[in-house]
Parts: C-alpha cells; sequence; structure tokens
C-alpha cells in the first residue's frame, strides 16, 4: 500500500541547479580570491607603512610561511571538492548528477584545505546539507539500475543477506578506506534492513541499499580522514598504510584512493619510499590528479577573480563579459600543460606556449584563430612569456580604463614571491589631480619617491607593477600610452639574489624564475597543500633541498613526488 | 534535465509543498513569545560630517523623531529615506569601534569587530586574514533562542572571495567563536532551500523519510562517539566531534506554506553560472535582486520561527560594486567612498566623489526600507515582526575614511516593547560593545557585558524601556 502512496505522493528534494562544478574545479569553494577593489594601495602618511615590532621592518615585506595548514587534527575533514571526488569514485559514476545539491561554503581563508579558521567543521547547515545531499545521491543510484549493479560485488550470492553483506563490505571498505571487522558489518546489515522497515512494501534490496549509501555518504569515518595510527597514544606516530594511502590519494587527487592503491595499502605495499613513489607516479597520471594541480592552481593564482573582470565599453568595445570564460580557461589548460609536459615552474614566467581559442586570438591579435575550441599555440615571444603576460592576469589586474601596476605588483609579491605587505595606511587625504600624461607618471605622483608613498610603493610594489605597462587594461600589448612611449623598466631590490634591474616585463619575469623566492614559495604553497598542515621549523630542512631542485630544473611533477615520498609526508606530527 | 527528473522522481514525484524542519524539542518552547532580530552590514561608510565633509546622513535633529520632520530632510539626509517608520525607529549616534586602532585592512578590522566587540587576529598570512575573537550578537541570540540548534540565519551579497588569500577576505561578520566565522549564503536559493529542505505532502512518506533519517543518524552518533571515546584528540578535534554531534538532530517534517511560486522561481534562475561562467549571485547586475530575495528569506524565516536572528552583509571585504546612478555605470563603490581612482588612498579623484557615496549610501538605505515594510507587513497575533523585533542597519567604518567615530546605527523595530523608539539618540562616544549588549538585551537575552572582556561593561540604558 505505501508503494502505492510512494508513487502517487510526492516529495521534493532540495536541488539547486549547481551544474557547474562537475568534475570540474570551482564548485562551491570558489577557489581563488578577489584581486579586484580592495585596500592594498597605501600613501603612507605617518601610517602604517613603517611597521611596528617584528611586522615588516621599516617598509620591508613580511616573508609569511605560504599557507597555515590543520596542524594536530587526527580528523581533517574532506574540502567539500574532495567530498563531491570522493563520493563520485565510491559510487563508481563517471561524473555527479547535475542535481547533487551544493554543500554550505567553508569560511575558509587561503587553500580550500586550510582549516586555520577552523572552517572544515559540521555545521548545524552543513549537516543538513550532507543529509540531503547523501539521500539524493542515494535515490539517485538505487533508481539506476546500470549504477546500481556497479556497487554489487562478482559472484555475490542472491539471497537477500549475503548479497547485502558482500555489497556492505565491499562499500564500506571503500568508504572508510580500511578494511571493515564483522562488527561494522553487521551495524551496517541491521541500517540496512531498518530501510526495507521504514519503506514498508518496497523492495527489501533496493530500500536497504538506499539507506545504506545515504548513511555511508554521512558517516564520519567518510567525512573525515582519521589519522590514528595503530591505536597508540604517542603524540607521533607513522599512519597505517591505509591512512597514508588515504593521505596520498586526497593530497595527489583530491579523492578517496583508488581500487590499485586500496589494495597495495592492504598489502602493505607502501612502506618504502620506492613503493609511495611508483603508486604516486601512476596515480600521477591520472584525470583526477591533473584536476586536483588544477584546482591548486586556480586557487594560487586567483583564477576565479577573472570573474569580476569588467571594463569601460567606450574606451574597449572590442572586450565584454563573454570573454571571462576564455580567460579562465586560458590559464587552466596553461598551467595544466606546464604539470603535464613535465616542465620546471619557471615555466609558469616564461613559456610562452598557450591556449587560444576565436576570443583570444582576437585580443592577443593573432593573424590565425582556431576554427573552433582552443589551440596550443605559440604566442610572439617577444611580447608574451608566462602567466603574467597572460591577457588574463593583466585584465583582472587593471581598472576599467587604465592598467593598475600597483595591484599587479602586489600580487607578484604576494602570490608568487610570498611576501606579505604590511596593512594599508589609514586616514589618507586624497591627492589632487595630477594633470599627468602616462598611466605610470601618475601613479608616480601619488605614490612614488618624494611622496607619502615612498617607503612601501617605490621600492616594494610599484616597481614590479610597472614592468607590465606595455599592456593596457585589457592585457594587448602597448609601446605607447596616452601618445607616450611607455615606461616599464625599474629595479626591485627585494629577491635573495639581489638587486634586479628590468627594461619590461619580459626581463622581470626571467628575473623572478631564476629567483629562489619563487622557487621557494611556489614549492612551499605544494607543500602546505599536499602535506595538509603547517610548515614547522624541521620542515625548513627538507622545503630548502626541494627548493634547490626546482631551481636546478626539476619538473612541477618531480617537486610533487619528491614532497610526497619525504618521510615526514607519512608521520602524523601534532 | 533527465538526470535531474530522475533525481526528482527517485524521491517519488513532483507535487510542491513546502514544509519547514522543525524539531521535536521546540514544542516544549512555546511559553516566551520570540524576538526576531536582523541586523544588516554595510561596507565603505556614510557620508557624515567628521571634519571636512557634509553631512549627508544623520537627521538633522536631536531628539523625536516624526514622519513629518523626517520628512523635510529627505533631500539632504539618507536616514530620512525611512520617515515612513518615524516612530518605530531609534537612530543612534556617537558611538564608536570599540577597537580603533586597526592591525589589518581596516575594512576587514571593522567586519570583524562590527558584531563580535573582539579585535581581529594581526594579519600574518597577508593583510586582510584577519579573524575575529569572539562570537557575534548573531551567534549568540541564535545560540540562546533558536529552536533546535539551529545557527543564525547568514546572508551575503555581492562579491564573494571565499578561499582568497592575502586582501581576499570576504568580509565575515557572523561568528561562531573566536577564528570561527559563520559561512554565509550568496545565494537566496541554497539559504531559502536549507530552510524548506523537504517536502512532503503525504503524511505516511513524511514518517517513513523522518524513520529512515533517524536510523541514520543513530548510526553516525553511534560512529561519533566511537571516535570521541579516544584519549588522544586535540582539544580542537574534541570541539569538532562536539560540534558534529551536536548539529545531528532528528527533525519532524512540519508543514508550512512557502513563498510565492514566482520568488522562488526567481530565486532559482539566480543561481548557479551564466553563460560566461561567472556565479550569478555574485554579479553587480544581480545584486539588488540578490538583496531583496535575502530579505524575503529573513522574513519568511521569522514568520516561520525557523530562525530568530539574521544578519546580512552587503559586500565582501569592502564593496567593489559598480553602481549605475542616472543610467551611467560609476567607478567601484570602493574607490567613491575613497574619493580617487584607485582602492587606496592614492589616485586621480573621482568628481563628485562625495555626492555619489552619499548617493550609493541612499541606494543602500532604500533597500534597507524593503525589509523594513516586509518586517512591518509580516503579522501574527502578537503583533508585525516590527513589534516583535527589530531591523539594525549599520556599517564596517563610520566613514570613507575607515573612521571610528560614528559608527550609524539606525534600528526599526520596539522589540516586544523593549527598545524606546522614535527618536534620534546622541550617545556622546560609546564604545560599541555597549551597543551590542542593549541590542541583546532588546532581543532578550539580557547582558551587559558582550564582547571582548578588555572592555568596560554598560548597555545604552537610555535606549531601553
Amino acid at each position: 500500500m505505501l508503494n502505492q502512496v510512494f508513487r502517487t505522493l510526492s516529495v521534493l528534494f532540495a536541488l539547486t541547479s549547481f551544474d557547474a562544478c562537475i568534475g570540474r574545479v570551482g564548485g562551491e569553494v570558489e577557489g581563488g580570491d578577489n584581486g579586484g577593489d580592495d585596500d592594498r594601495v597605501q600613501g603612507g602618511v605617518g601610517g602604517r607603512s613603517g611597521g611596528t615590532g617584528g611586522k615588516a621592518g621599516a617598509g620591508g615585506t613580511h616573508v609569511t610561511t605560504p599557507s597555515t595548514i590543520a596542524s594536530a587534527s587526527r580528523l581533517p575533514r574532506l574540502t567539500h571538492f574532495q567530498y563531491r571526488n570522493a563520493v563520485r569514485d565510491l559510487l563508481r559514476l563517471p561524473t555527479l548528477p547535475t542535481a547533487a545539491i551544493s554543500l554550505q561554503a567553508d569560511a575558509v581563508l587561503g587553500f580550500d584545505n586550510n582549516n586555520r579558521g577552523k572552517a572544515l567543521d559540521v555545521s548545524f547547515e552543513l549537516r543538513a546539507d550532507y543529509e540531503r545531499f547523501a539521500e539524493g545521491m542515494a535515490s539517485y543510484v538505487v533508481n539506476d539500475k546500470a549504477a546500481l549493479s556497479r556497487l554489487i560485488p562478482q559472484g555475490a550470492p542472491s539471497d537477500l543477506e549475503s548479497k547485502a553483506r558482500s555489497v556492505i563490505t565491499s562499500l564500506a571498505t571503500r568508504a572508510y578506506r580500511r578494511p571493515v571487522s564483522t562488527a561494522e558489518v553487521d551495524e551496517l546489515w541491521r541500517l540496512f534492513q531498518a530501510g526495507g522497515t521504514a519503506f514498508n512494501g518496497r523492495d527489501p534490496f533496493a530500500a536497504g541499499m538506499e539507506i545504506l549509501i545515504g548513511a555511508l555518504l554521512q558517516s564520519p569515518l567518510f567525512l573525515y580522514r582519521p589519522e590514528l595510527g595503530e591505536g597508540s597514544n604517542e603524540a607521533a606516530f607513522v599512519l597505517t598504510q591505509n591512512e597514508l594511502a588515504t593521505r596520498l590519494a586526497f593530497a595527489l587527487t583530491d579523492s578517496m584512493p583508488d581500487d590499485q592503491l586500496l589494495a597495495a595499502a592492504q598489502q602493505g605495499k607502501l612502506k618504502s619510499s620506492a613503493e609511495i613513489r611508483a603508486e604516486a607516479q601512476r596515480m600521477l597520471t591520472t584525470p583526477a590528479a591533473r584536476e586536483s594541480a588544477q584546482h591548486f592552481h586556480e586557487q594560487l593564482f586567483r583564477i576565479t577573480s577573472f570573474e569580476k573582470v569588467s571594463k569601460d565599453s567606450k574606451v574597449f568595445p572590442s572586450f565584454s563579459a563573454s570573454a571571462v570564460p576564455s580567460l579562465k580557461e586560458e590559464a587552466r589548460l596553461f598551467l595544466d600543460d606546464v604539470v603535464a609536459t613535465d616542465q620546471n615552474p619557471s615555466a609558469i614566467l616564461l613559456s610562452s606556449t598557450s591556449f587560444v581559442d576565436k576570443t583570444l586570438a582576437g585580443l592577443y591579435g593573432l593573424a590565425t584563430p582556431p576554427a573552433e575550441g582552443f589551440a596550443k599555440t605559440e604566442l610572439n615571444a617577444k611580447e608574451r612569456g608566462g602567466l603574467l603576460t597572460q591577457i588574463g592576469f593583466l585584465a583582472a589586474n587593471a581598472g576599467a580604463i587604465d592598467p593598475d601596476p600597483i595591484h599587479r605588483g602586489v600580487f607578484i609579491s604576494e602570490v608568487l614571491l610570498c611576501k606579505t605587505l604590511p596593512p594599508p595606511a589609514m586616514n589618507v587625504p586624497p591627492v589632487p589631480a595630477s594633470g599627468r600624461t602616462t598611466n605610470r607618471q601618475r601613479v608616480e605622483a601619488h605614490t612614488g619617491k618624494g611622496t607619502c608613498g615612498a617607503t612601501c610603493h617605490a621600492t616594494l610594489i610599484n616597481p614590479l607593477g610597472y614592468a607590465f605597462e606595455g599592456y593596457d587594461a585589457i592585457g594587448r600589448f602597448r609601446t605607447k600610452d596616452n601618445g607616450v612611449s611607455v615606461d616599464s623598466s625599474g629595479s626591485y631590490s627585494e629577491l635573495t639574489e639581489g638587486e634586479a634591474n628590468f627594461q619590461n616585463a619580459l626581463d622581470l619575469t626571467q628575473n623572478l624564475s631564476q629567483s629562489r623566492d619563487f622557487h621557494a614559495c611556489y614549492v612551499g604553497n605544494w607543500m602546505a597543500y599536499l602535506w595538509s598542515r603547517t610548515q614547522r621549523d624541521e620542515d625548513q630542512e627538507a622545503l630548502s633541498a626541494i627548493v634547490d631542485s626546482s631551481l636546478e630544473g626539476a619538473s612541477v611533477k618531480e617537486l610533487l613526488l619528491t614532497l610526497v615520498t619525504h618521510p615526514s609526508f607519512a608521520r602524523f606530527v601534532p | 534535465m533527465k538526470t535531474r527528473r530522475r533525481f526528482l522522481q527517485g524521491l517519488g514525484g513532483a507535487t510542491l509543498a513546502l514544509p519547514a524542519l522543525q524539531c521535536w524539542e521546540s514544542k516544549a518552547q512555546a511559553a516566551t513569545k520570540p524576538t526576531y532580530a536582523v541586523f544588516v552590514v554595510t561596507c565603505n561608510g556614510v557620508v557624515q560630517n567628521l571634519g571636512t565633509e557634509p553631512e549627508l546622513f544623520w537627521p538633522s535633529k536631536a531628539g523625536q523623531l516624526t514622519s513629518a520632520g523626517m520628512a523635510a530632510d529627505q533631500a539632504t539626509r539618507a536616514t530620512a529615506l525611512l520617515s515612513r517608520h518615524a516612530s518605530r525607529m531609534l537612530i543612534v549616534r556617537g558611538v564608536d569601534q570599540a577597537f580603533r586602532t586597526p592591525k589589518s585592512c581596516a575594512h576587514t578590522w571593522g567586519d570583524n569587530q562590527c558584531l563580535t566587540a573582539t579585535p581581529g587576529t594581526e594579519d600574518k598570512e597577508g593583510p586582510a586574514s584577519s579573524l575575529a575573537q569572539g562570537e557575534s550578537v548573531d551567534n549568540r541570540i541564535a545560540r540562546e533562542k533558536n529552536v533546535g540548534g539551529r545557527g543564525p540565519l547568514t546572508l551575503h551579497a555581492g562579491f564573494n572571495s571565499t578561499g582568497g588569500k592575502g586582501y581576499g577576505s570576504p568580509g565575515y561578520v557572523s561568528y561562531k567563536g573566536p577564528s570561527q566565522p559563520n559561512s554565509p549564503d550568496s545565494s537566496p536559493w541554497t539559504a531559502y532551500m536549507r530552510i524548506v529542505g523537504l517536502a512532503a505532502s503525504d503524511p505516511a512518506l513524511a514518517k517513513a523519510i523522518a524513520t529512515r533519517r533517524k536510523s541514520v543518524n543513530d548510526f553516525v552518533r553511534e560512529q561519533l562517539k566511537r571516535l570521541q571515546s579516544r584519549t588522544d584528540l586535540s582539544g580542537d578535534d574534541r570541539r569538532r566531534l562536539d560540534a558534529h554531534l551536536s548539529s545531528v538532530r532528528d527533525l519532524e517534517l512540519g508543514m508550512t506554506s512557502g513563498l510565492a511560486p514566482e520568488v522562488v522561481k526567481e530565486m532559482q534562475d539566480l543561481d548557479g553560472k551564466d553563460v560566461n561562467m561567472r556565479v550569478k549571485v555574485h554579479l553587480d547586475a544581480n545584486r539588488a535582486k540578490v538583496v531583496r530575495l535575502h530579505m524575503d528569506i529573513i522574513a519568511f524565516a521569522f514568520a516561520g520561527d525557523v530562525s530568530r536572528v539574521a544578519t546580512l552583509k552587503i559586500g565582501d571585504n569592502n564593496d567593489g560594486m559598480r553602481f549605475v546612478l542616472d543610467g551611467v555605470e560609476q567607478p567601484s563603490f570602493h574607490m567613491i567612498s575613497h574619493r580617487v581612482l584607485s582602492d587606496g588612498g592614492s589616485g586621480d579623484p573621482i568628481p563628485d566623489a562625495v555626492q555619489k557615496h552619499a548617493r550609493i549610501v541612499r541606494v543602500l538605505m532604500e533597500q534597507f526600507g524593503y525589509l523594513v515594510d516586509k518586517m512591518a507587513a509580516t503579522s501574527s497575533a502578537d503583533g508585525s515582526l516590527l513589534d516583535r523585533g527589530f531591523a539594525v542597519w549599520t556599517n564596517q567604518v563610520a566613514n570613507g575614511n575607515h573612521d571610528a567615530r560614528n559608527l550609524p546605527y539606525v534600528i526599526v523595530g520596539s522589540a516586544n516593547g523593549r527598545l524606546k523608539t522614535g527618536r534620534f539618540v546622541e550617545a556622546g562616544g560609546v564604545p560599541h560593545n555597549k551597543m551590542l549588549s542593549t541590542l541583546l538585551t532588546a532581543a532578550d537575552v539580557a547582558t551587559d557585558s558582550f564582547g571582548d572582556p578588555s572592555l568596560a561593561k554598560g548597555t545604552l540604558s537610555d535606549l531601553l524601556v
């Protein structure tokens, strides 16, 4: 009878039209951050640019640890990106259904796996979202015969209890990412039966599978990555083989271990660094690892901020918001290619090989645009080299009319060199109209040498930004600004190697690409992301060695392999 | 769309009914008359006379507020736009930030303390990475007054830079505790669906689902308790498990009506990304709609007693919205507030920036007026939501110069008779923790010591009946 009720009466689950985040980076954690309006600038009238105490010496930059990550947690919670990927993989779906609901965004600062703000909790709202997400997915799978049959182990017996226990064992082993005990199987079998009891009259196997899947997707053993060791209470310990496999999989693929990795863990074949390396190497060739690296880069380089690009349509009739997806896609494909083709991180700053579609071809002034989609393209190496000379970065760090050397400079200082600037000054009085000709002259008049902004802007920010005056507010190459020759020369003295003098952007990026500061910043960010914890003093030696190899030309992939095979990766340190 | 249909049908069909989720334990609590509070926090300050600039915000005369008196100010004072509610208004000048010397970006510094009265952390990872060091008033009200453990309804309109580093602070104002912001919903659709949750037009089916949920919840609780029994967890892990455990609730499906279908459709249409792959609710062009829909949700949530407190933040760490005035798209609001074409103290002056800033504040005040009207129009036997609660309009800073003095406080509603309304009060330079204690008291959470323990206790007793 209830069966009939079930057919005729209705339920509506909360569905969202969240179409965009299936199998792609992005999703509910909006990757990067704003690169737009903020208080980066400051004039420094008796202000804070001088810094106080240990903050930032006399107007100097403050070098930061790239990201502070949950350091002592034995129960790191999956990020939403990881959760969605893991659900997809646990249920052996090619992609999540578009109707899968979005989860309450985490209040993170920095990378999405960063728990500094204690963001990775399960709040009342998020718990409710997990419930609806899990129930929706369970219902989706149970109503799709092919999907359901993929979850039933081959040769499973046909009577209800034996079949159920076989599925439970297989699914729970993968959901918990470790072998399950008889007691745990019994617990889930009781739950399985409760599904049929609640929905009396439904097919008991379907009803059981629905409650089972719904429960596993809400299980703390699935939502968290317990790192408990072998039951020891010691402060620091080596992870179990299963915990290590889990840490490795979520680090490199932002998802659960695949069957091969799980099998290796259960056979104890993740002991030597050679064994770990072999598995990691295999994983790095998977699409999941590429997506994970994209997810990292999207956050690091604030690719989401490109969505905010907005230009004066009278000055730039050729540019509209419809270019935004192209800008983001170019950066995504470019960074993906640097990793996939085994290049050194310096390629991020140097490579003039990029990916261009019709829209971008127009903006880059290329004679022959690709017929459709994106094509791997050599840009003019005299004008372009690396991410910082691509239109996305240049346009996102520019005003509606003029380039914004200050934002461009701050981005390079903070994101590429990990040099945090002192907070902006308070209560700066507006500066009168300048009447200067070029953009650089105007900025210089307000913030350059001899002005109140001299301490911070003239040395730490502006020179980095002026190097890009050869590109207008929509990233087009230019030699004149307002009829006057562009001056993109300058010098920057904050690098470990000493003062860098440059004539233009390509000169500057060449300098940066050989600087220890850039390599340390990039590798340090990867370390924070992959190790999922705060850097400690004792990590500096390891980091330093890896930075050395980066400077010597190691590929990004090789650096990742070094990071995940380092003994510290496999240890839990409170 | 095939997928979606199947997803829907998996649960049995498509009739639309929208029950709110209620906790079983809620029935025991009907004794006291609930008070509803909403905090609207805006960015970039208002235009007021704190030195050289003209006064374009506060009423021209202190003392009693009358509709006629306020209407006479309408051309020049933003607060006068709400003259129709004069008798229910309480406008308070002379309340200053409790922590006046920023150790981070001034906007973030303002956001951090706005509803918490605590200083932010020092920026160690970039100039806007600061987080507040205590609970916010909305969280406190939710913790003490909300039914069923629900947190404050936390909403946000504008670009949201969640995940940012450096200056990418999303501008959190609502906090569970030190360094624990409440994550706001930017999409009205998400917020709305979380309120209405599950709808079942059939009691038998609703019961089956509730029974199944109970079994799953028992299983989850059991697993959480097993983890809790370990002796080697950090304090933070313990806190995390406790919070998770207390969030697991057995809900029954209560019936209520939903918002009008066309409003719901508007929300749904605004969810997700546009053709250019931009998050729709972040776009300037959709801002006004998002604000209005969030306000609809606040009134809806109050009417159904889903939450007794809400916070709406408009703008992120600052507000970079490019408003359209007289058909012309303006420079970013943040730049206008600093009067120059840049996000800091340098750049070419923006012509008429003061007037433009004042115009934008008027737009924001009119939006607030929509919320107030909505609350006035939402009635029960105990009166309207303005009788039974109040709405507060404030800002992270006092003016475009990040001034810490004279934070705007426009309060509308009598809070079940606890607020002495109909007045423009000069507070004379008191730190804003006292204002927050006063507002808590109005929300039936009597206290004189909200905020950082280093601050002097007290309320603005003159505002209270």
